[in-house]
């Protein structure tokens, strides 16, 4: 991601801005939630596993303990 | 509210009717029939609204509500940013909260959305649809930025007013017209990199290439939907939380309490006066103009910081005080199509109190707007039904010799006894009080 931010920023800055007769206000705010979007789909990702792994990791020490462990 | 396909909003015999088009009728219902409607309408932040049996003979109606009608109507422009930040965060509560029930809000204006005293209520209950469970895109989400966010933004970095945004246009301002504004630095402050500098680029880099934008997205899982969406919330949230100042702007008026020139006793015998002749009276309205007291139900005044500060004061201890950022010498004209989208202050406010306060403001409009005598006192009586309370300040008092700036001359015919003749024409004197030698407070009642 911040790579990206970087290569936006630098787009920016060297890249000349065209000029339009007309250009869409919201277009540009859309085009960055859709990045955004991105992002935060990435961060479901990373959300769901943690959620997956804990969910393992507490199947797995339910396991471990035996019947004849629980007093 | 003409431009709801929706629906029609009526001013019938003082009733505020509703008319619901068929195709927006299960949306309306559905909407009503939620847990979130409920909850906002029990916390007073949603507008009361009653279903009713009677259905005009249209066709294309197919239901009808009366709304709960609001004391007084005032719109974005005369907000503070600490109103307009209220109003943002009841959009985004409302957004979020009906993002479970399967609903969404469909448009992100802050025309929604009225103050009853310094409570923000959402008022225009079409805008809520129900939703795709698995599209992660908010499309009023370009509309919140150019409403809430930027005019908050910009009115924090560079002084931009809320009247200068709202009073210019009907949606707020841009990415693009924002980053114009900009300084090289500022436009990668992160702030404006995330609301501004990024949204502009990928704006004038698509160019007119809007199909493949537009076209809609839909995720697999509907809570991926969900998550995307409440982050973007956050987002939002906190880009609007970032636009917060700390202890509230400072102007030339936001310390008045703390530094008039009258003595302590002056100002007690003034508050006394006032508090005497409203209790006597029992105004259910009163209009306060110059509030800097913040003493009464609409308070208005041309300096946002003043009116914030009022605001935050009335906020916290639930007060039903409307302060809104209102210059009387010129008021908010009529605004929108035909300018008759959004009434002048002075069409809503008139006739709508049973007393009105002009207390250390007359000098004001004396010398610094050169308004003579006899039409301030017209205008206080088209306001007032009933009462006004009216503080005389001689040319000898120290203020008024600060703002008159050495022009002295200009002033000599305004005396006592000019004062007391002028009011005579449309009022007469209850009562009245010195509070030092160059001050005065008179209360009058409206001559029939």
């Amino acid at each position: 991601m911040i790579a990206g931010a970087c290569f936006l920023i630098l787009w920016g800055f060297l890249a000349p801005e065209p000029a339009y007769a007309y250009i869409d206000p919201g277009m540009g705010a859309l085009a960055w939630q859709m990045l955004l979007a991105g992002v935060f789909g990435a961060a479901f990702f990373i959300h769901r596993m943690r959620q997956w792994i804990a969910d393992r990791w507490k199947a797995l020490r339910s396991r471990g303990k035996s019947p004849k462990d629980v007093p | 509210m003409f431009r709801d396909p929706g629906g029609k909003l009526k001013d019938i015999d003082g009733r505020l009717i509703r008319t619901v088009n068929k195709s927006f009728a299960p949306d309306f219902r559905a909407f009503l029939d939620s847990s979130t409607a409920r909850s906002f309408l029990e916390r007073g932040r949603l507008v009361p609204t009653r279903l009713l049996n009677e259905i005009p003979d249209d066709p294309e109606t197919e239901m009808t509500a009366e709304h709960q009608r609001l004391s007084f109507v005032s719109f974005p422009y005369e907000w503070p940013p600490e109103m307009l930040m209220a109003a943002g965060h009841l959009t985004l509560d409302l957004a979020e909260s009906l993002l479970n029930e399967g609903m969404g809000l469909k448009d992100a204006s802050p025309y929604n959305i009225l103050f009853s005293g310094p409570k923000a209520v959402f008022v225009d209950v079409l805008s809520f649809e129900k939703r795709d469970a698995r599209d992660p895109v908010w499309l009023p989400y370009a509309q919140f930025t150019r409403n809430f966010a930027l005019p908050l933004l910009l009115n924090k970095h560079l002084g931009l007013t809320l009247n200068s945004v709202f009073g210019a246009t009907r949606d707020g301002i841009g990415p693009e017209e924002a980053y114009r504004l900009l300084g090289p630095m500022q436009r990668l402050r992160p702030a404006f990199l995330n609301l501004v500098t990024l949204p502009a680029w990928l704006g004038a880099r698509r160019g007119n290439d809007t199909d493949g934008l537009y076209r809609s997205r839909q995720t697999k899982d509907p809570e991926k939907a969900r998550f995307i969406l409440r982050s973007l919330f956050r987002n939002l949230r906190s880009a609007l939380d970032s636009a917060a100042r700390n202890g509230g702007p400072k102007s030339a008026w936001s310390g008045y309490m703390s530094c008039h020139t009258y003595s302590k006793e002056e100002f007690e015998a003034k508050d006394e006066f006032v508090r005497q002749a409203l209790e006597e009276s029992s105004p259910k309205r009163v209009l306060d103009v110059g509030c800097k007291s913040g003493a009464s139900v609409v308070a208005v005044d041309s300096d946002a910081a003043a009116v914030g500060e009022a605001w935050r004061s009335a906020a916290a201890v639930g007060l039903d005080i409307l302060p809104l950022v209102v210059d009387i010498a010129r008021p908010s004209p009529a605004t929108g199509w035909r300018n008759a989208e959004n009434a002048s202050f002075l069409e809503r406010a008139a006739g709508r109190f049973d007393a009105v306060l002009m207390l250390a403001v007359v000098h004001h409009l004396l010398v610094s707007e050169r308004v003579p005598l006899a039409d301030i006192l017209d205008l206080a009586s088209e306001l007032t039904t009933d009462l006004l309370l009216i503080e005389f300040v001689s040319p000898e008092d120290p203020m008024f010799r600060r703002i008159a700036r050495g022009r002295d001359g200009l002033f000599t015919s305004v005396t006592a006894e000019a004062f007391e003749s002028a009011c005579g024409r449309r009022f007469s004197v209850l009562r009245s009080r010195e509070l030092s030698s160059t001050r005065r407070v008179y209360c009058l009642k409206k001559k029939r």
